[in-house]
């Protein structure tokens, strides 16, 4: 009689859960939606310090340093870069001496003169393809480079259609000296920019 | 001299010394072992902006504020100055100035920083609210700024390099818009002698608002299999032109293609039709040519002997 009933008690209980089955089973499943937004960025990096140490000779000579500018963007339209002086003053100042910017436009860069600074990319306006070398105290040098633009007039170095994983401008700054320039320490301030297209 | 001729405190000193060393060199080898693979270059700076744009929605007469974040991913701290400026573009091929509004009034003048100036160690970041105060008078539309972000460093040398990024501030003014933008022309040179294969698509905003407009290049060979999948989008700015060029750089030197599109602007699609391009190279030509004038040379001759 006990066998019985055990029996029957698992043939009911079996049935109730086979007809539970399907309605556990309906309430068992949800949908997540995962979003990941992936924000736009942009930066720029320099190395290295800039220094441009000339030992003069009465013919004067002429240092050359490069500046390596570096992009990252994920902007799909990719970055324009530009260069400028951070003010309207453009010489190499040192107290009250000065180096002036060389008076050439990038479109017709020309070898610098005496007492006199500028800036070159390879391959950029009417700069040529190059390659520039870094040099010290060369007394004869037929590179050619530009002038500083001041602030305001922001020159383009570099523009670009796609995103940009350290795309690399190599900037050349020079300056040329001779004995009659007091010695000590000539600076001055330029302004890297970059923007998404 | 051995250790053993020590007093024993002389001994206990002596051997607090000798692991005190073995320690250093521990410790030295573990960081020669963990910055072995890291290069860090000397005086290198980075600033990172993000984002890098932002269109914000705006209602005359009312503030409204959001944040963009300023990172210091380089080796070498430096302070930073926010600022903004009138941002404005020249020409089809849209070159960027911030020297003057597009037109109309300078909303740069609109924007507050939370903070103008702060510091910033190596790979620290940090977070700028800004609030945008629209004048009650605004003309509805677009307006357009940047906010930068400025390297204050402390290098010296000949030549100091401060640098700036940007974000680009689209904003729109409610109240009376006019919508209306146009593609102006479309092109792609029937000959092109060498990759990339290019074709250019002009788009025009004669509205007083911009437009993001999202344009599809497919190319395609002469048995209609697709070749190349290329892809824009571009703002449009008021009263402005933009010429969009899209270069499939691994064009081969000899082929015919189909290049074909569409542009997505102000909820409607606009088909590029299709345009032929062969690709013919100087070689080929000359090649063809060739080949050209020996086989009518040969049947006329042929034609002459019979």
């Amino acid at each position: 009689m006990s066998k019985i009933k055990v029996l029957r008690m698992a043939l009911a209980g079996s049935t109730v859960a086979v007809m539970a089955a399907p309605i556990v089973a309906g309430a068992a499943t949800a949908n997540t939606t995962v979003n990941a937004v992936i924000g736009s960025t942009i930066s720029i990096t320099t190395s290295n310090t800039v220094n441009l140490n000339i030992t003069p000779v009465s013919g004067g000579n002429q240092t050359t340093q490069s500046d390596t500018v570096t992009i990252n963007t994920n902007n799909s339209g990719g970055y324009t870069l530009t260069l400028q002086d951070v003010d309207a003053n453009t010489n190499l100042v040192n107290g009250g001496n000065t180096i002036a910017t060389s008076s050439s436009v990038p479109a017709t860069p020309a070898a610098l003169s005496n007492n006199t600074w500028g800036w070159r990319v390879d391959g950029l306006s009417g700069f040529g393809a190059g390659p520039t070398s870094g040099s010290t105290d060369q007394g004869t040098n037929t590179t050619t480079f530009a002038g500083m633009p001041a602030n305001g007039s922001a020159f383009t170095l570099k523009t670009t259609a796609t995103t940009a994983t350290n795309d690399v401008t190599t900037v050349w700054y020079s300056a040329k000296a001779d004995t009659t320039k007091p010695n000590g320490t000539y600076a001055d301030s330029v302004l890297y920019t970059a923007t998404t297209n | 001299m051995p250790i053993a001729y020590y007093t024993p405190l002389q001994q206990t000193k002596l051997v607090r010394i000798i692991r005190a060393f073995h320690s250093i060199k521990i410790i030295t080898a573990a960081a020669a072992l963990i910055f072995a693979g890291t290069t860090f270059a000397q005086g290198d700076e980075t600033i990172i902006m993000s984002p890098a744009s932002e269109q914000l929605n705006l209602k005359a007469g009312e503030q409204t504020s959001s944040k963009l974040t300023v990172i210091n991913d380089g080796e070498t701290e430096y302070g930073v100055k926010m600022s903004s400026a009138p941002f404005r573009v020249q020409g089809e091929e849209y070159e960027k100035f911030f020297d003057r509004p597009q037109y109309g009034e300078d909303s740069s003048r609109w924007v507050k920083f939370s903070i103008n100036e702060f510091s910033l160690k190596a790979g620290e970041r940090r977070e700028v609210g800004y609030t945008v105060s629209v004048p009650t008078g605004a003309a509805p539309g677009g307006h357009y700024a940047v906010l930068f972000a400025e390297t204050q460093p402390a290098e010296t040398g000949t030549v100091v390099r401060k640098k700036r990024v940007g974000e680009l501030l689209y904003m729109t003014v409610d109240g009376v818009l006019n919508k209306s933008g146009r593609v102006d022309s479309w092109q792609a040179d029937f000959w092109q002698t060498s990759a990339p294969l290019t074709s250019q698509v002009r788009l025009g905003n004669d509205g007083n608002v911009h437009y993001t407009a999202k344009t599809e290049i497919a190319i395609t060979d002469i048995f209609g299999r697709r070749k190349a999948h290329l892809l824009d989008e571009s703002i449009i700015l008021p009263k402005t032109l933009k010429q969009i060029y899209f270069d499939w750089k691994e064009a081969p030197g000899l082929g015919l293609f189909r290049v074909s599109g569409s542009v997505e602007y102000l909820d409607r699609t606009e088909v590029l039709p299709a345009k032929t391009v062969l690709m013919l190279n100087a070689t080929s030509f000359v090649v063809f040519a060739l080949i050209l004038t020996l086989i009518i040379s040969f049947s006329i001759y042929i034609a002459r002997r019979q």
